[in-house]
C-alpha cells in the first residue's frame, strides 16, 4: 500500500476502570499522518499526549482499554490487532524513543545485547550479519566511539550518549513511523539540540513519518510539520506548524503560546489561562474547556463542539466561536510596551 | 497591600550580597586524594531590587553554588557577604541572623513541603521559628495567601490536595514570610506545566515590583531567565565563564558556550538554532590545564586551534559595560557564527 496517509486515528478513546469509577484520558480524537509527516502531539500534563503514543503501540498501561475507536496504519486496525501480529509491527514497522533513556532501557544488558535483541527478533540475519547491521545503525546515528558504547551498560554512557544508542535501536529495524515521547526533555540544552538536530537529519534521509509527542512549544517549531493540540482527552485544535504559532483559533492554543516567555515579552505579565484541567472530562456534556474560557456562550455548556474545519481545509478547531470572532481572548498578558510604560516600567 | 517593609526604591552602591573566590571541592568518586572543583572561583554581586540569573547545565555547580549560599553546605574557600555581613559559615551566628532576609523557592514544590502540614501551618512555621513566642497573626497568613494568588479555602489543605502550582505557591508564601531582601530561586517553575509556569512568573514579576525583592535565579530554561532578569551569570564546569545584562549576554555573547547554549535552545519564534557545542561536557575532573570547554569549542575548532587554548585557563576578563568572559578570543565569538550561519 502507498496510497493516503501512513497513520489515520479515528475517535480514539481510552478508558481505566467501569462503572462509576470509569475515567476516559482519551476521548475521540482523530487525526492523520502522511508518509514522511512530522506531526507534534502538544499539550500539558494530563492532557492525553502520551497516552496517544502508547495506544498506537498497542502498550497501554495496566487496566486501560480502547474503548472506540481505529489505528489504521498503512491498512491495517492496530486497535483490534491480534497482540502476536501486533509484535510482529511493533519495534520493526512502528519504533519508539522515550523520555528517559536510563528506565527505557534495560540496566542488566550492553547496549550491543539489547539492539541485538531487537535485529535478531525482526530481521532475517544471523550471526556476522547482526553484528555489522548493529554496528552499522549505531555510525548511522553519529555514536563516536562505536564500539565502546556498544560494550557498555546504560549506566556507563551519559544521557545523551544513550538517548542516542536508544535513537539507533529504534531505527535499527527501518521503521516506517517512529513514536519520539519528549526525547530530549531530560537532556542538558547543548546535548538536547544535538539530539532533535540527529532526529531531524534522519528523518529528512530516511523520510519515515514522526509521530512527536512534547509539551515543548519550541521543539514543536523545531521538528514539527503539523501540530495536534490536545485538551482533556480531545482534540482541540490542528493546523500546520507555523499557522498554529501565529495564529492560533481554539482559546486554549492561543493561551498555552500566549503563556510562553518570549524575547518580545520580556519583563510583560504573560498569558495566564485561569483554573485548571477537568479532572473527569468524560462528564462534561460541553466543551471541555468552557470552565477556564473567557469567551464562553451558553453553546459552550450544553453542545460538545466538534473538530470542523475554519477558513482553509488543513486547519481544524473544535471551537463554536472559531471563524466567528475576529479579536484575540483576553487571557490577562501585557499587550505591549505602550501599556507598560504607564505602570512604570520597571523591568525595561 | 501593605505588608512591604521596604519601599521599592533602587538602593545604593553597595551590593546585597557579594560572593568573592568561592569554591567547594569534593572527594572525587573511585579516586582517593583527588578533588572534583564543584565550585571554583566564583565571585558575582547582587544588587538591591536586582534579579541576576544563573544559568548553566548538568555539572555546572549551580545546585552547589545554591547550596553554599543557603548555607547548607560550608565552601572550601572563599567569601559570601550579604547586606555587609560576613556569612560564609553555615553554622555561624551572622548565617542565622540572615536567614529572615535570605529565603528560597526549591524546584520541587510538593517535596519541599511537609506533607503532614496544612496551608495555614505551613505558612506558619517560618513565623513561629523566627519569632518564638510571638502569637500568630492570624489575618497576616490569610494576606500573605492572597497575595500568592491563594485564598481563606486553602487554609485547611495539605499538599497533596493542591495542585504543583498551588504547592509553588506556598512555598513563595512561606519565603515571604519573614519579609526577605533576597529570594533564590531554584528552577521554580521546571517541573510546571507552561500555562503554570507563566502564573507563577507573573507573580514573581508582581511580589518583586510590590516589595522591591531581589532574586537569584536559578534556571537551564534560557527563556525563562531572558523573562525575569536584569542580568546572567553563565556557568560550565563549576566557573563562570560569562557574565552581562541579560539583553547584552542574548545580544552579544562574549564566551563560545554561551553563545553555543543560547543557540541551542529552540525558541517558538525561530526553532532551533545551530548546534554549536558538539559532545558531552568531560567528567568530572578531567579538565587539568588550559580552557575547561576547549574539548567541546567551536570557536577554536573555526581559529584553527589555538595553542593558548590548551596551555592556559582564560581568566574572567571585563569589558564595557561590567561585560565580563572567560575566553582568550572573546571579540570572535559573534563573527564566526555568522559565517556558520550561512
Amino acid at each position: 500500500m502507498t496510497e493516503g496517509p501512513l497513520l489515520r486515528v479515528r475517535d480514539l478513546a481510552v478508558e481505566f476502570g467501569t462503572g462509576a469509577a470509569m475515567t476516559r484520558p482519551l476521548d475521540g480524537i482523530s487525526f492523520e499522518v502522511g508518509r514522511g509527516e512530522v506531526v507534534g502531539i502538544v499539550g500539558e500534563t494530563g492532557c492525553g499526549k502520551t497516552l496517544t503514543g502508547l495506544s498506537i503501540l498497542g502498550i497501554l498501561p495496566a487496566g486501560a482499554v480502547i474503548s472506540r475507536g481505529s489505528i489504521d496504519f498503512d491498512g491495517v486496525d492496530l486497535a483490534s490487532l491480534p497482540s502476536r501480529e501486533l509484535e510482529r509491527i511493533r519495534g520493526r514497522r512502528i519504533a519508539m524513543v522515550f523520555q528517559n533513556p536510563a528506565t527505557a532501557l534495560n540496566p542488566v544488558f550492553t547496549i550491543r545485547t539489547q539492539i541485538e535483541h531487537v535485529v535478531r527478533r525482526h530481521l532475517e540475519l544471523s550471526g556476522r550479519d547482526i553484528r555489522d547491521h548493529v554496528r552499522e545503525t549505531l555510525v548511522s546515528v553519529g555514536l563516536p566511539e562505536t564500539e565502546r558504547v556498544l560494550r557498555s551498560y546504560p549506566h556507563q554512557l551519559s544521557g545523551g550518549m544513550l538517548q542516542r544508542a536508544m535513537i539507533a535501536m529504534a531505527l535499527s529495524c527501518g521503521p516506517e513511523l517512529l513514536i519520539a515521547d519528549e526525547p530530549t526533555t531530560a537532556l542538558d540544552v547543548t546535548i538536547g539540540a544535538q539530539v532533535l538536530d540527529l532526529l531531524r537529519r534522519l528523518q529528512e534521509s530516511r523520510g519515515f513519518s514522526v509521530v512527536f509527542v512534547t509539551h515543548d512549544l519550541g521543539v514543536v517549531r523545531t521538528v514539527t510539520d503539523r501540530v495536534v493540540v490536545l485538551y482533556a482527552g480531545r482534540v482541540a485544535e490542528e493546523a500546520p506548524t507555523t499557522d498554529l504559532l501565529r495564529a492560533p483559533l481554539h482559546p486554549y492554543s492561543e493561551g498555552l503560546i500566549g503563556a510562553v516567555p518570549r524575547p518580545d515579552r520580556r519583563g510583560r505579565a504573560l498569558a495566564m489561562i485561569p483554573g485548571s484541567v477537568p479532572t473527569d472530562p468524560a462528564r462534561i456534556a460541553g466543551c471541555v474547556f468552557v470552565d477556564r474560557c473567557p469567551i464562553v456562550i451558553d453553546r459552550c455548556r450544553v453542545e460538545r463542539p466538534l473538530v470542523r474545519p475554519v477558513g482553509a481545509a488543513d486547519r481544524l478547531v473544535a471551537c463554536h466561536l472559531a471563524g466567528e470572532r475576529t479579536r484575540r481572548v483576553d487571557f490577562g498578558a501585557d499587550p505591549g510596551p505602550e501599556s507598560s510604560a504607564a505602570g512604570g516600567g520597571a523591568y525595561l | 497591600m501593605s505588608a512591604s517593609t521596604t519601599p521599592s526604591v533602587p538602593a545604593p552602591a553597595s551590593p546585597l550580597l557579594r560572593v568573592t573566590g568561592l569554591g567547594r571541592d569534593f572527594p572525587a568518586p573511585g579516586r582517593s586524594g583527588s578533588v572534583v572543583h564543584a565550585v571554583a572561583d566564583v565571585a558575582f554581586e547582587v544588587r538591591e531590587g536586582e534579579v541576576l540569573g544563573v544559568v548553566g547545565e548538568s555539572g555546572s555547580g549551580k545546585t552547589t553554588l545554591v547550596r553554599c549560599l543557603l548555607g547548607l553546605i560550608s565552601p572550601t574557600a572563599g567569601r559570601i557577604e550579604f547586606a555587609g555581613v560576613n556569612i560564609t559559615a553555615p553554622a555561624g551566628p551572622e548565617r542565622r541572623r540572615s536567614r529572615r532576609d535570605l529565603q528560597v523557592v526549591f524546584q520541587d514544590p510538593v517535596g519541599s513541603l511537609d506533607p503532614r502540614l496544612s496551608v495555614r501551618d505551613l505558612v506558619a512555621e517560618p513565623l513561629q521559628t523566627h519569632e518564638p513566642g510571638i502569637a500568630i497573626d492570624e489575618a497576616r497568613i490569610l494576606s500573605l495567601l492572597e497575595e500568592v494568588g491563594l485564598a481563606r479555602i486553602h487554609l485547611k489543605r495539605r499538599a497533596h490536595e493542591l495542585s504543583g502550582g498551588q504547592c509553588q505557591r506556598v512555598a513563595i508564601a512561606r519565603a515571604l514570610a519573614l519579609r526577605p531582601r533576597l529570594v533564590v530561586l531554584d528552577e521554580p517553575t521546571s517541573s510546571l506545566d507552561v500555562s503554570v509556569q507563566a502564573q507563577i512568573l507573573n507573580l514573581l514579576s508582581d511580589l518583586r515590583q510590590r516589595h522591591g525583592l531581589s532574586y537569584i535565579l536559578v534556571s537551564h530554561d534560557l527563556s525563562v531567565v531572558r523573562h525575569l532578569t536584569d542580568r546572567v551569570a553563565v556557568m560550565y564546569l563549576g566557573r563562570i565563564v560569562e557574565e552581562a545584562t541579560t539583553d547584552d549576554l542574548f545580544a552579544a555573547s562574549r564566551h563560545p558556550y554561551a553563545r553555543a547554549l543560547l543557540a541551542a535552545a529552540p525558541s517558538v519564534e525561530r526553532g532551533a538554532g545551530a548546534v554549536l557545542a558538539r559532545g558531552d561536557p568531560p567528567r568530572e575532573g578531567a579538565v587539568e590545564a588550559g580552557c575547561p570547554f576547549r574539548s567541546r569549542c567551536w570557536l577554536r575548532e573555526q581559529l584553527g586551534q589555538p595553542e593558548i587554548c590548551d596551555r592556559s585557563a582564560p581568566p574572567l576578563v571585563e569589558a564595557p559595560e561590567g561585560h565580563r568572559a572567560a575566553c582568550h578570543f572573546s571579540d570572535h565569538v559573534m563573527d564566526p557564527v555568522q559565517e556558520v550561519k550561512s
